[in-house]
């Protein structure tokens, strides 16, 4: 179920360009909170330092080996 | 339109790196949509996911006729709007898991995936037939299923799509399901690629 919450945050963000900005600035807490994101995959969203949607979904791939 | 150059896109999602992680990317699409649409469970509604397109899809429709040569095909039009024909004369099964595929190239025609160098732009095809098995029968629903133990044509009535398909998909996911013969096994094999 963790997984499917991380690939969903990805997922909107890939489809939704306002939602990606927000993600990628400023409001990533609040919008973590919106998904069943487990405390490990919540901690390292939180600490991947990015303004690239690409290096934001890779460095959660890599990092959580999430496939 | 946004216009961005093949640099900034490739800045993006190139069609370098590794497979797995396109795969992934795909799959998180799928999600994303899924979420968008407020779908939390099997059958997933792709046709009225046409029909009531997000933004994203820019002015996206479904025509539904008899086209005789393909199962659905994704066109943009001389207006600017874009739509997805499907062939009425295919099974329901078959109209959906086209529909899924054009689904997907009608993504990667998007201003979106252009703004986000998308890997597939130039290639939509590459990945249509996973994104279909990814939006359709979603990871974590097949897994279930399987768990209550689902024959393949029980899972296949139960997503509405292909018996091939869903061998396809248990395949990639690494599932089995009771009543998979070996005959069954590397069917479908042939379109594109597949989960890592």
């Amino acid at each position: 179920m963790s997984k499917t919450a991380l690939q969903t945050l990805i997922g909107t963000a890939l489809i939704d360009s306002r939602f990606c900005e927000e993600l990628l600035n400023g409001k990533r807490p609040a919008l973590l909170a919106e998904f069943d994101l487990s405390e490990e995959e919540r901690e390292v969203a939180l600490i991947v330092e990015t303004d690239s949607l690409q290096e934001f979904a890779v460095g959660l791939y890599e990092r959580l080996g999430a496939c | 339109m946004l216009m961005f150059s093949r640099a900034e896109a490739g800045r993006e999602f190139s069609d370098e790196g590794p497979q797995h992680s396109k795969t992934f990317l795909v799959e998180c699409l799928a999600w994303g949509l899924l979420r968008a649409y407020g779908v939390a469970a099997p059958p997933v509604p792709v046709r009225e996911m046409i029909r009531n397109a997000l933004p994203v899809f820019e002015r996206l429709s479904l025509l539904e006729l008899d086209l005789g040569l393909y199962d659905a095909v994704y066109r943009p039009l001389l207006d600017g709007s874009r739509l997805i024909a499907v062939d009425l004369a295919k099974t329901h099964a078959v109209q959906r898991a086209s529909m899924a595929r054009e689904l997907y190239v009608a993504f990667c025609r998007s201003p979106r995936a252009v703004e986000l160098g998308w890997s597939c732009y130039e290639h939509p095809y590459a990945y249509g037939e996973l994104f279909a098995r990814c939006l359709l029968m979603p990871d974590a629903w097949v897994q279930q299923a399987c768990i209550e133990g689902a024959s393949v044509e029980q899972l296949a009535a139960h997503f509405q799509v292909p018996v091939q398909m869903v061998v396809r998909r248990l395949s990639e996911l690494g599932l089995q399901a009771p009543g998979l013969v070996a005959g069954h096994a590397n069917h479908g094999a042939e379109d594109g690629p597949g989960l890592e």
